[in-house]
């Protein structure tokens, strides 16, 4: 006692002394806390991990997707000399061709395939996979007239024939001598709509398919005697191929960009979901708000004494939240552990299936992210609740003292918490592939957020002014849902935020599939012909009407070009907007006509006569011209053939895309391509839509007839591309599914906290007289009254944001699908019901005794 | 309440100690609690959380005290708990969590100790206990001991009664 006073300042670290004796006690209270977080996390570490591992592996594996240190790519031609002998000056060249083409099989059989027609060095990078394995050149060689041919195992499935059968493709004939079970090189090429069928050059020659206009890509790939990690003689010489071959129209890539559009999807995709696993968070932050507030409610007493013992409330304040942190730094290090397993999850158990190249590791940078999300995530929803410590009266210590408190904290920590939602949604919207996707989903979810306060307050003033139930289940309900410390506005949150994510999924989902499904649009086509000759148009005319009088035949030139500059600006230097930026990736469909196409409206600018003759006019998507920010009377470069053509800007459409007729972005006055050899394009469509009987005799007779026409059937095609979305929604589902458990979890949480003073209350009541049939009533009024308004919301809310989604972002037709919404928000409510009533049976049953005994 | 720094006055000025609590803003006053007062609550207030001594410990740790800990355990030897260093709130019967709270309060050396029904919760014999160990401390470390009671006997053996009714003085007397 007699030790002196000796003052010192106090340590900074006494909030954390503090916070830790106060969790020696253990973690109760904090469960939900910590899951949420860790959910939250875990989606945020696992997408960016994922995403990171894939990029990694489209980088590592560069050159063997590219198939070489450079490739260029020139449509409907091939190099010209003095091209080639440039290539073959700089390394190594291996040359590919591919096209679409229409393989049949001998019982009469035929389908759409996507030929690949290498040389002898092809693969110059990696290995094609073959089963039986053996030597590749030997599988594609020529043998007593009949070539062999190398087969996607789908191909041989779907015209049912096996190795040795023969095919005919054009004018030859081919041999499928062994299955192809992997490609180096198919990343590069996007999505095929037919299994893919290796053939020689000299086999492709022989098809006759390679006819002046035909739709053949050729492929140079070069492999540079000496390109080191840096790339910089591929660089070099790609600036000199530009500079010294300005008109070759070619498309050049380097290992880097192997596969530019696949690397773009995986970015959009990646922040697809790491909006989802924000939304995740967010769900979870309002577990952590609840978590953190019934925490201090409890602490209350402690916080008390502790002020009362000369802690400042800056300081009680600082050792809560030192306490939230560690709480929220546990949560963020399990999620972000899980997170980081899943590319190697992925790996091991789909690593033999999936067409990428993914190299899983631990990606330090997404991890460190994913926590930070969680951290922010958490100061967002437990500072305001915090800040209320600041100001808990000791006078509560004392005897009969009812000291209210404001339920408002102090200006500063409302500051506080404004700048952690300013900094939360800055991350969201500053590391976002797409900073507009971003900026409205933040706008959304503080919307979402902001009305369903709303709605909860508006339920309880409205519970409050309701005049008084002569029925007393229904006049407790209404007064359970707005009394002081109601469960009213975390359930609406919780539910709330749940089934309007549930129902966006949902109309997503079902608008998707609605889009890619069998069900046609009433006038869309059942088939594309491609390659149609320009000689033999007529015939084929003739030919289809004879077959199916009933269908209607569309027909029109088709050419493929590059956009080579546009309003006087290289392709290169352009800064399309995201909806134009695919005009630019690869070389589009053009045609020419003196007729506004069907399927198209005039919005600007007039249409050229029909015997118009001057300079070459083009007539523009307006969308498409708007994102490259191009205006009337600005020019156009497109390479055709290997030639530039100039033309100006005449006028604008817009076009109906979703017909699916024959649409392009240019439309070029007819004398803009006068001589060039071109071939035609066709639709055919059946009214009302073709039977599978009726499509399959068009295919057989097609190829049968015309064996250099291909044949695409568009529900195949809308399959192949309903396919790959299909995936990405399972992907969307999977990633939904957490934040949905996530939100079930705050609100099982919200209910457990309010089971408290439900205990009290059932005991209280029961000791006065009430059954247990009439508080079970009045709970279920309260639970079902206010699950209903939420569901409510949630339907409309859901629904609007899905429309945002579809309409807005997709640029699909959005198309309101009410019942699977509505049965989605019923389900909800009926396990929100379900879910207190259970809690409410447990309250029920206690012995009123023991809890009057410590009231 | 007033006197600790805990409520305002609603009119005239306050002095304790030297300070003159009006002029103080909410973190001033806590810190005048550190230094100056000691209270003991009716029903204890210890932190469940916290051992004995660290309940001991805190507002020595508050106050920036560069030996909490030995102080504590001197302050709890001090009301004959030694043995009970470690227990925590729970594992103490009510005379001794009161003990925790005496010593609690006394240990900064504060100027005031304010003691609001300190026996209002404990059993006769463990009441005139922890009343004995309340005036030791007051006589020993020379601290004023302002003692809230219904209790006349207990009232009658301070130095000065100040009587309330509804809020209002009704009498000061010697005894």
């Amino acid at each position: 006692m007699s030790t002196p006073k000796v003052a010192t300042p106090r340590s900074h670290w006494l909030p954390l002394r503090f916070a830790l004796r106060e969790l020696r006690g253990g973690l109760r209270g904090f469960y939900v806390f910590i899951v949420c977080i860790a959910l939250g996390s875990m989606t945020i570490a696992g997408v960016g991990s994922l995403a990171a591992s894939l990029t990694d592996g489209l980088a590592r594996e560069g050159r063997v997707i590219l198939g070489g240190d450079l490739a260029f790519t020139l449509i409907q031609r091939e190099a010209a000399p003095n091209e080639r002998a440039f290539l073959e000056k700089h390394g190594q060249v291996s040359i590919a061709a591919t096209m679409r083409a229409m393989a049949r099989a001998t019982h009469g059989q035929a389908t759409l395939v996507e030929i690949k027609a290498v040389d002898t060095v092809y693969p110059l990078f990696g290995q094609a996979k073959l089963d039986p394995p053996g030597a590749l050149a030997d599988a594609l060689a020529q043998r007593n007239d009949i070539f062999g041919a190398v087969a996607d195992p789908t191909l041989m499935a779907r015209l049912e024939i096996s190795t040795g059968a023969h095919l005919t493709i054009g004018n030859a004939t081919f041999e499928v001598r062994t299955a192809l079970i992997r490609e180096p090189d198919k990343l590069a090429g996007g999505i095929g709509f037919g299994p893919r069928l290796l053939v020689s050059q000299d086999a492709l020659r022989a098809t006759g398919l390679l006819q002046p206009g035909s739709l053949v890509r050729w492929h140079y790939r070069l492999r540079l005697p000496a390109n080191d990690a840096s790339d910089a003689a591929a660089k070099a010489l790609t600036a000199q191929a530009r500079a010294q071959l300005p008109e070759a129209g070619w498309d050049i890539r380097g290992r880097n960009n192997a596969s530019p559009q696949l690397e773009r999807n995986v970015e959009r995709f990646t922040q697809f979901l790491t909006i989802v696993g924000l939304t995740a968070l967010l769900v979870g932050g309002v577990g952590v708000g609840n978590a953190v507030k019934s925490h201090l409610d409890r602490r209350r007493e402690t916080i008390a004494t502790m002020k009362a013992l000369g802690a400042s409330g800056r300081h009680v304040f600082a050792i809560y939240l030192t306490q939230v942190l560690l709480m929220a730094i546990v949560g963020g290090i399990l999620g972000v552990a899980f997170g980081a397993l899943l590319p190697f999850a992925i790996s091991w158990v789909f690593g033999a299936i999936i067409p990428l190249p993914l190299v899983p590791a631990l990606h330090p940078g997404e991890l460190l992210l994913a926590l930070l999300y969680g951290l922010m995530t958490a100061l967002v929803f437990a500072l305001w609740p915090l800040g209320r410590t600041h100001d808990v009266p000791v006078a509560q210590l004392f005897r009969d003292m009812v000291a209210p408190q404001p339920s408002r904290p102090r200006k500063r920590y409302i500051a506080f918490t404004s700048i952690a939602v300013l900094v939360l949604a800055a991350f969201a919207i500053l590391l976002a592939y797409d900073r507009r996707v971003a900026l409205i989903y933040v706008a959304t979810a503080a919307g979402v957020f902001v009305l369903l306060h709303m709605v909860a307050a508006l339920m309880m003033v409205l519970a409050r002014r309701a005049p008084r139930a002569r029925a007393t289940g229904l006049r407790m309900a209404i007064a359970n849902i707005h009394r002081p410390s109601a469960l009213t506005p975390t359930i609406v949150l919780s539910l709330g935020l749940g089934i309007t994510l549930l129902v966006t999924v949902i109309e997503i989902d079902g608008n998707l599939s609605r889009q890619f499904s069998n069900e046609l649009p009433a006038k869309a086509p059942s088939f594309y012909f491609l390659d149609i000759p320009a000689d033999q148009s007529a015939h084929f005319e003739n030919f289809v009407r004879t077959q199916v009088p009933s269908a209607r035949l569309e027909e029109v030139p088709m050419l493929r070009g590059r956009i080579i500059s546009a309003g006087g600006t290289p392709a290169e230097n352009l800064k399309p907007k995201e909806e134009a930026a695919w005009v630019l990736q690869s070389d589009r469909g053009l045609t020419y006509s003196n007729e506004i196409p069907t399927g198209s409206r005039l919005v600007e600018g007039k249409w050229w006569g029909a015997d118009y003759d001057g300079p070459p006019l083009v007539s523009f998507e307006k969308r498409i011209a708007d994102g490259l920010g191009l205006k009337l009377g600005d020019s156009i470069v497109v390479n055709v053939l290997g030639r530039n053509i100039t033309a100006t800007i005449a006028n604008m459409r817009i076009v109906d895309w979703e017909s699916l007729g024959i649409n392009f972005v240019m439309v070029f006055s007819s004398n803009s391509f006068r001589g060039a050899p071109h071939t035609h394009l066709a639709t055919l469509a059946y009214p009302g839509g073709g039977t599978l009987a009726e499509e399959t005799t068009v295919i057989r007779s097609v190829a049968a007839s015309f064996p250099m026409i291909t044949t695409v059937r568009v529900k195949d095609a809308l399959e192949a591309v309903g396919g790959i979305v299909a995936n990405l929604v399972l992907a969307i589902r999977g990633a939904s599914a957490i934040t949905l458990i996530a939100a079930a979890l705050v609100l099982g949480g919200a209910l457990a906290a309010g089971h408290r003073s439900r205990v009290y209350d059932a005991v209280i009541l029961k000791t006065l007289g009430a059954t247990r049939l009439r508080l079970l009533t009045a709970y279920s009024i309260e639970y079902l009254l206010i699950g209903l308004a939420t569901a409510l919301f949630g339907m409309i809310g859901g629904s609007l944001t899905a429309w945002l989604i579809v309409a807005q972002l997709m640029h699909l037709t959005f198309a309101w699908l009410p019942w699977p919404g509505f049965a989605a928000a019923l389900a909800a409510v009926v396990v929100t019901v379900t879910l207190g009533l259970v809690g409410t049976y447990i309250a029920l049953g206690q012995k009123p005794a023991p809890i009057l005994r410590n009231l | 309440m007033v006197m600790a720094g805990l409520e305002r006055a609603d009119t005239g000025t306050v002095a304790v100690a030297g300070e003159n609590l009006s002029n103080l803003d909410e973190d001033s006053l806590a810190r005048f609690r550190g230094r100056h007062i000691g209270i003991v609550f009716q029903s204890f207030h210890l932190i469940p959380t916290m051992t004995a001594l660290e309940n001991v410990a805190v507002p020595l740790e508050l106050a920036g005290f560069v030996d909490p800990y030995e102080r504590a355990r001197d302050e709890l030897a001090a009301v004959g708990l030694n043995e009970r260093l470690d227990h925590y709130p729970v594992e103490l019967s009510g005379g001794e969590q009161q003990r925790v709270a005496i010593a609690r309060a006394l240990a900064p050396d504060p100027a005031i100790v304010v003691a609001d029904e300190p026996t209002g919760n404990l059993d006769e014999d463990t009441g005139k206990q922890i009343i004995d160990l309340l005036f030791a401390g007051h006589i020993r470390r020379n601290t004023t001991l302002v003692l809230v009671t219904h209790d006349p006997a207990l009232a009658a053996r301070c130095a000065r009664v100040v009587r309330l009714r509804s809020g209002r003085v009704d009498g000061v007397s010697v005894p």
